[in-house]
């Protein structure tokens, strides 16, 4: 099985061509539009931005933090919307925008959390399954090297394709391929080792 | 690429991980945040300044002052040292004093008389010292003060240096006699035979020496001007020149 062929089961931000080139999808015209609305105040445009891509960034502020935290969701789209006129369309999906906010907002999160003193003790709480796969594998992608560990997010978490991640790390898709595979073997070995 | 099971595997996991992750609800997150958007803030756009002109004129009058300034203090400055200058005495050669009475400069230059070096020229030396024998005030104002007893009669320009015990002041007297401004000797004669005359600053000119305090050596008619102070001294091929103007009335 090829690596280039994997694709997430998330939903697709926009549509992309088939064939995974760096071609111009079909839908970045009209996010395009939209964010030139959202730019001049249009919260109707916006709102459709939110809409298309909270649920990419819900997951990736919830794998980052290892619960889920609508605050910080709020907070990514609110640094979103402030930082609209800076934002330049240089190619790179808007997803990948909202993914460099999620990351700061998540590290802000856990800043903050890691001053804050316990004043009880924390309640027995029965982790449900999910929650244990999310660390375990949020443990191990942790381990890999930053670009690798970025390619996995933004593939499965965001949903963006392996085109998507290549424009947005500015290098080519078989480059985006073979960062992937690395990253799954290399995954692999540190849940077996665990395990 | 080979497919690998422990790969494909933990493919199917990040899979099952995303799509198993609860979707947030939209329009309950939408409206809670479009409650606190807020209008974009607009690009700051730096204003231009545009410079005044009236600024410009105030610096290009300011260094036309300040060039015109330093011109007129060298200018100034220059005349101290002797060089021929717009704003000093306009002085006749001796060559053609005998033509008319001579033009003296003002008295009390300060800062001719503040200068001990000897001047080449007859007319920027000044000593400013005044006195008043027998009722004649005779201001001493002289160029150069004692001159050389090599004396040439017509030139413009000889040296005058006083000697290092002369005390006088301004009275235009050579030599080592003290006579304390008043342009006479109190013997009547100068020992260099240069400033002679009566006591009693009569503005007369005895033996050929300038009376009071200013003595031209080429001036015949050796007589003090009573009103300005200006001596004339009579030539009689010996006498030097370089007096200043002596001024006062003489007896």
């Amino acid at each position: 099985m090829e690596v280039s062929a994997f694709q997430p089961s998330a939903a697709n931000i926009s549509a992309v061509s088939s064939d995974g080139n760096r071609g111009e999808p079909d839908g970045r015209e009209h996010e395009r539009a939209l964010v030139a609305r959202a730019k001049d105040g249009e919260q109707d445009a916006f709102g459709t931005l939110y809409r298309q891509h909270v649920a990419a960034v819900s997951r990736v502020v919830r794998f980052r933090l290892g619960r889920e935290d609508e605050d910080a969701v709020s907070e990514v789209f609110l640094r979103a919307w402030r930082g609209l006129s800076t934002y330049r369309d240089t190619g790179v999906p808007f997803a990948a925008w909202l993914y460099g906010i999620a990351r700061h907002v998540a590290v802000d999160v856990l800043r903050a959390s890691a001053r804050t003193e316990p004043r009880a003790e924390l309640p027995d709480v029965e982790v449900d399954p999910m929650t244990v796969e999310l660390l375990t594998l949020h443990d191990a992608i942790e381990q890999l090297p930053t670009e690798q560990r970025q390619v996995i997010e933004l593939k499965y978490l965001v949903g963006m394709s392996n085109a998507e991640v290549a424009a947005a790390m500015d290098t080519s898709t078989g480059a985006i391929n073979a960062r992937q595979w690395r990253a799954l073997k290399s995954l692999a070995d540190v849940l077996e080792d665990r395990a | 690429m080979t497919r690998d099971p422990a790969a494909q595997a933990v493919h199917e996991r990040l899979e099952h991980l995303a799509t198993t992750m609860s979707e947030p609800d939209l329009e309950a997150g939408w409206a809670a945040l479009v409650a606190q958007l807020e209008p974009p803030v607009a690009p700051v756009v730096p204003l231009r300044r545009r410079p005044k002109p009236r600024r410009a004129i105030v610096l290009g009058v300011a260094a036309a002052m300040l060039i015109a300034g330093a011109a007129f203090a060298a200018v100034r400055h220059g005349g101290a040292d002797g060089r021929p200058t717009s704003v000093g005495p306009v002085t006749t050669p001796p060559g053609r004093v005998g033509m008319g009475p001579h033009t003296h400069p003002p008295l009390a230059r300060p800062r001719a008389a503040s200068r001990p070096t000897p001047s080449r020229s007859r007319t920027t030396h000044h000593d400013g010292g005044t006195s008043t024998t027998g009722g004649s005030t005779s201001s001493g104002y002289r160029s150069g003060g004692a001159s050389s007893a090599s004396h040439h009669q017509g030139k413009t320009h000889t040296f005058h240096h006083d000697s290092s015990d002369d005390t006088d002041h301004g009275t235009g007297n050579d030599g080592t006699h003290n006579d304390n401004g008043q342009g006479n000797n109190a013997q009547g004669q100068d020992t260099q035979g240069n400033d002679n005359g009566s006591s009693g600053g009569s503005g007369q000119d005895q033996s050929g020496s300038g009376q009071g305090s200013s003595n031209r050596g080429t001036d015949a008619r050796g007589g003090g001007d009573s009103t300005s102070g200006a001596g004339h001294a009579g030539d009689h091929g010996s006498h030097n020149d370089g007096q200043g103007g002596g001024q006062g009335a003489h007896g």
